[in-house]
């Protein structure tokens, strides 16, 4: 392999943006080799520098973006990337892109097959016909069917469009392919498989590819190596074992410990406090240095050389790896960011719930007017004071629909939201609810006015609520909470507008706000989506937390199954609008019941699992929809019944929870009687 | 809307565009602002700078400009500059209130209607809908065979809620892409009544989008009261650049070659409307600068 020439080699790139004041240094001096026939991950968070690496490499930077120095070369020979129409010929024919929102960047006017017979014809001279039938080969190979080839984009699925997408990449057979968040906006479960495709066709074609996620986790399980970018620069670089195993770099290291895990022992997660630095300013020393719980004096002043560890494949930039003598007396220090043993909650209370649903459903109009989509159906739920209960679901599995529910932003069509076990009714919302469930909302950029500071807006929520207090009571009461969330000082942070704060900072002041109002529950509706995982994990860490110290009780909202496990002491796993299992965290994780959560467990990416299998069974049609009739999940179901495509099934409850499947109990109507 | 794409050419850097943008308009607004300034002075002192009483009409008629009369003196033997200046006072006074007028019915039914939604939303939408498909002059000349002469007041009123349409509905598209953000939502959790939401938490973000609106409400404004009086619908005993025009029409002094009368007034009308869109193009850059600001994190 040393001698092998590299498929693609980028050396010393190094790319700024060109602005408004002082340019930004989004690449830094990256220098990677992508070996033949090798999947290479690129780890980093947003602004690490990985998406305008792909760019560049591709010749796809727009101004102000631009290539400062360095070179990239294809199979040993440079890439012309100032030569637009030299590009644009090896574009795609060595060098192909799959991009996160490429989902969006088929046609919508031209069927499918069109679109990539275009993409031959543009390289070729071949008939039409010879373009087509060759989209047709490559649609078998992605597992889409033929007959899409005359469907129009807005006809496929999210996973079929993104399949249509790779097939498109790998058309005309190129050397390497870059996938930059491929699967980022899809479901795990149809994750999972497309990857495994991927690595089906690379083992056919031999092609090598550069695959970019945040998701380190899922990397580690598809990359033969990974290399970690942080603000810019190679922060570490090793085969995927041994970074899971042995990684160097504390940032790599705080990054494996901030994701949540579905197998072993639950431990506790730190993240990595404090934001990533602005690359307009210099940075003389490691970019990581002030978030390194380990840095030293000289970290911030002396640029860390990328050295060579063990004599391998192993490489590392960081100055206590350089230098181990700089950190004695602090060598044990990394362990402090995977502290063992969050507590888990004593009993559950003796008294009935704080918040309940029973049997609530909300349906919406289909889109173009014909029938109604379930959103949600017939969903029971039962919230108890300081308990954590989170709800798993995929997009469109009326997770977000039920949390609106809860807080009775909009009215269910049957059953009843209850609180203190007394059925809520009427559209009419009293204070007193207002007072005691509130929210944390997904997108924290959007959930503060932007014409007002956080003062004032939190100010409202307290003045709304006690509204005798004084002015200097509600200015103390505001100080006390934004302590509850780790901010200050109160009144720096009040007077400021909410473009001033960064993600991870704006979502504790949404907690914030919801704090202020003293409530006894929270809902939070995927409240890290949004957020980088290192950001995201101290935002749990701080639901957790409240829980602990003042018994809020918490409904989680997730997609992320193993996130719910971290935080949560109940699962319920939702699907086309109905709880389809419910229990212990536990018991949901490890014996999963449900032929949906089953999939969904073994569909997570796990940093310590065993790597994706090229030659996996076709387990489920994953690109199917929710089904229309019958259980919602039967038309990709691996055990479905000929009962499961007519009859929706019923709740079944058993010690372990509940689950709704016909293959544990009977139908709807059955279940209602008894 | 008055933000230049830049179609075509090659966009060369988001920041650096947007800040050309941003510097381009906020000098055409200040140029605007300018212009604008200008008349209001020429409007207050119009008393102090007019060579002649606006009511003197003993002078010979048709005469081209001169020393004694800068710009001529018209049919009826007025002193056009005359005429000008205390014409200003008319078309600001009533472009700026009917403007203020229809922007205030604008930005209220829109507001509701784009918040509530509902059947409320959807019957001032159709209200909405049926004043839009009025012709306006039409109907001018309608009120105008019932009413001999509307006033200062009347022109006001009429041409207030004649334009406020088209404002209220970019207001409610405004508005329904505002609901969708999530302080709105984060409001209703928090226990704010609705009228709180709307005007408290709302109406501050569609500022930029109602001023944007408003001066291009004002220059509709001030050519409407201009066709009303050239209509000779609006009151003529004012002193007004339509009533000018009006009167230069009817007396044919086009084919009298009289420019000096034709000119000048339309001069005027076709300034003052530039500067309020010139203000227009710079409250909106200003908007664009402050939500890139925004949308950098």
């Amino acid at each position: 392999m040393v001698t092998a020439v590299p498929a693609l080699e980028v050396r010393n790139l190094s790319v700024v943006y060109d602005g408004v004041g002082a340019p930004v240094r989004a690449v830094d001096a990256v220098s990677l080799a992508l070996a033949k026939g090798e999947i290479l991950g690129l780890a980093g968070e947003s602004g690490s520098g990985k998406s305008t690496l792909a760019f560049a490499v591709t010749g796809l930077l727009k101004i102000p973006g631009r290539v400062a120095a360095g070179q990239v070369l294809l199979g040993g020979a440079p890439v012309p990337l100032q030569d637009e129409a030299a590009m644009r010929r090896i574009r795609w024919r060595r060098l192909a892109i799959v991009l996160q929102s490429s989902m969006n960047a088929l046609n919508p006017v031209l069927s499918v097959g069109q679109q990539m017979a275009d993409a031959v014809l543009a390289h070729e001279t071949v008939p039409y016909a010879r373009a087509l039938a060759r989209a047709a080969e490559m649609c078998d190979l992605v597992h889409v069917q033929r007959r899409y080839l005359a469907s129009y984009p807005h006809e496929l699925s999210g996973g079929m469009r993104q399949r249509v997408c790779i097939a498109m990449a790998l058309l005309l057979h190129p050397d390497v392919l870059i996938m930059d968040e491929p699967t980022t906006a899809l479901d795990v479960v149809v994750q999972k498989r497309i990857l495994e495709h991927v690595l089906q066709l690379r083992s056919r074609f031999g092609f090598s590819v550069l695959f970019i996620t945040h998701d380190l986790p899922l990397m580690l399980q598809f990359c033969d190596r990974i290399a970690v970018l942080y603000a810019g620069r190679l922060a570490e670089a090793a085969p995927a074992a041994e970074l899971r195993d042995r990684p160097a770099h504390p940032y790599t290291q705080g990054l494996l410990h901030a994701f949540p895990t579905l197998r072993g022992e639950r431990r506790a997660l730190t993240g990595i406090p404090g934001r990533a630095p602005d690359l307009r300013q210099p940075i003389p020393g490691c970019p990581f240095a002030p978030r390194c719980p380990v840095a030293v004096d000289v970290c911030s002043s002396r640029r860390p050389a990328l050295v060579r560890l063990g004599g391998g494949d192993h490489l590392a930039a960081c100055l206590l790896v350089e230098e181990p003598a700089l950190g004695k007396g602090r060598a044990g220090a990394p362990a402090v960011l995977c502290a063992d043993g969050a507590p888990r909650r004593a009993a559950a209370d003796r008294a009935g719930p704080v918040l309940a649903a029973h049997g609530v459903s909300k349906r919406f109009a289909a889109r173009g007017g014909r029938g109604t989509i379930r959103a949600v159906d017939s969903v029971d739920l039962e919230l108890h004071a300081g308990e954590i209960v989170a709800v798993v679901g995929e997009s469109g599995s009326g997770k977000s629909t039920l949390a609106r529910l809860l807080l009775r932003l909009m009215p269910p069509d049957g059953g009843v939201v209850a609180l203190d076990g007394r059925a809520l009714t009427g559209s009419k919302v009293d204070a007193g609810f207002r007072h005691r469930v509130q929210m944390v909302f997904q997108d924290p950029f959007s959930a503060f006015n932007p014409v007002w500071t956080v003062g004032r807006s939190i100010g409202r929520a307290v003045a709304l609520h006690h509204g005798r207090w004084d002015h200097a009571r509600r200015q103390a009461f505001a100080a006390r909470v934004l302590g509850d969330v780790g901010l200050g000082p109160a009144q720096e942070v009040l007077a400021k507008y909410p473009r001033e704060f960064s993600g991870g900072q704006l979502q504790r002041l949404v907690v914030a706000r919801a704090l202020a109002v003293e409530p006894e529950v929270l809902v939070a509706d995927e409240p890290t989506s949004m957020l980088d995982v290192s950001i995201g994990v101290e935002v749990l860490n701080l639901l957790h937390d409240l829980r602990q110290r003042r018994r809020i009780g918490v409904v989680y909202i997730t997609h992320n199954l193993a996130s719910a496990r971290y935080l949560a002491d109940r699962i319920l796993v939702m699907y086309g609008g109905q709880v389809v299992e419910s229990g212990g965290t536990e018991e949901v994780v490890r014996h999963p019941r449900h032929p949906y959560t089953q999939l969904l467990v073994a569909s997570a990416p796990e940093p310590g699992s065993a790597r994706l299998d090229a030659a996996a069974a076709e387990l489920a049609l994953v690109d199917a929809g929710i089904a229309a009739s019958g259980c919602p999940f039967h038309n990709r179901c691996p055990l479905a019944m000929e009962v499961c495509r007519t009859e929706v099934p019923g709740v079944t409850a058993t010690p372990q929870g509940t689950v709704r499947c016909h293959l544990y109990g009977g139908p709807e109507s059955v279940a209602q009687n008894t | 809307m008055g933000v230049p794409l830049e179609a075509g050419r090659p966009v060369r850097s988001r920041d650096a565009g947007a800040a050309r943008r941003v510097r381009f308009g906020g000098t055409a607004g200040m140029v605007g602002a300018a212009i604008l300034l200008c008349f209001i002075l020429i409007a207050v002192f119009a008393p102090v700078l007019s060579p002649y009483s606006p009511h003197a009409s003993n002078f010979t008629p048709w005469q081209p400009p001169s020393a004694a009369h800068l710009l001529g003196t018209d049919d009826y033997g007025q002193d056009v500059l005359t005429q000008v200046l205390w014409g200003a006072r008319t078309s600001i006074v009533v472009g700026v209130a009917a403007g203020l007028l229809a922007s205030s019915l604008g930005v209220l039914v829109g507001l509701v209607a784009g918040y509530t939604g509902g059947w409320i939303g959807e019957v001032l939408m159709r209200l909405v809908d049926l004043l839009q498909v009025i012709p306006t002059i039409v109907l001018l000349i309608i009120i105008a065979a019932f009413v001999p002469s509307l006033g200062l007041g009347g022109e006001i009123l009429i041409i207030g809620f004649l334009s406020w349409v088209w404002m209220a509905r970019s207001i409610r598209s405004q508005v329904l892409s505002e609901s969708a953000r999530g302080y709105v939502e984060a409001s209703r959790v928090i226990g704010m009544s609705n009228a709180e939401i709307m005007f408290r938490e709302i109406l501050p973000n569609l500022l930029p989008v109602i001023l944007a609106n408003l001066v291009l409400v004002v220059t509709g404004a001030i050519l409407a009261e201009a066709s009303l009086d050239f209509l000779g619908i609006g009151s003529p005993n004012v002193i007004s650049w339509g009533t000018m025009l009006s009167l230069a029409f009817s007396t044919n002094a086009i084919l009298y070659n009289a420019w000096w009368w034709i000119a000048p007034p339309g001069f005027c009308i076709a300034t003052l409307c530039f500067a309020f869109i010139l203000i227009g193009n710079g409250v909106l850059a200003m908007y664009a600068q402050r939500r890139g600001s925004m949308a950098q994190h």
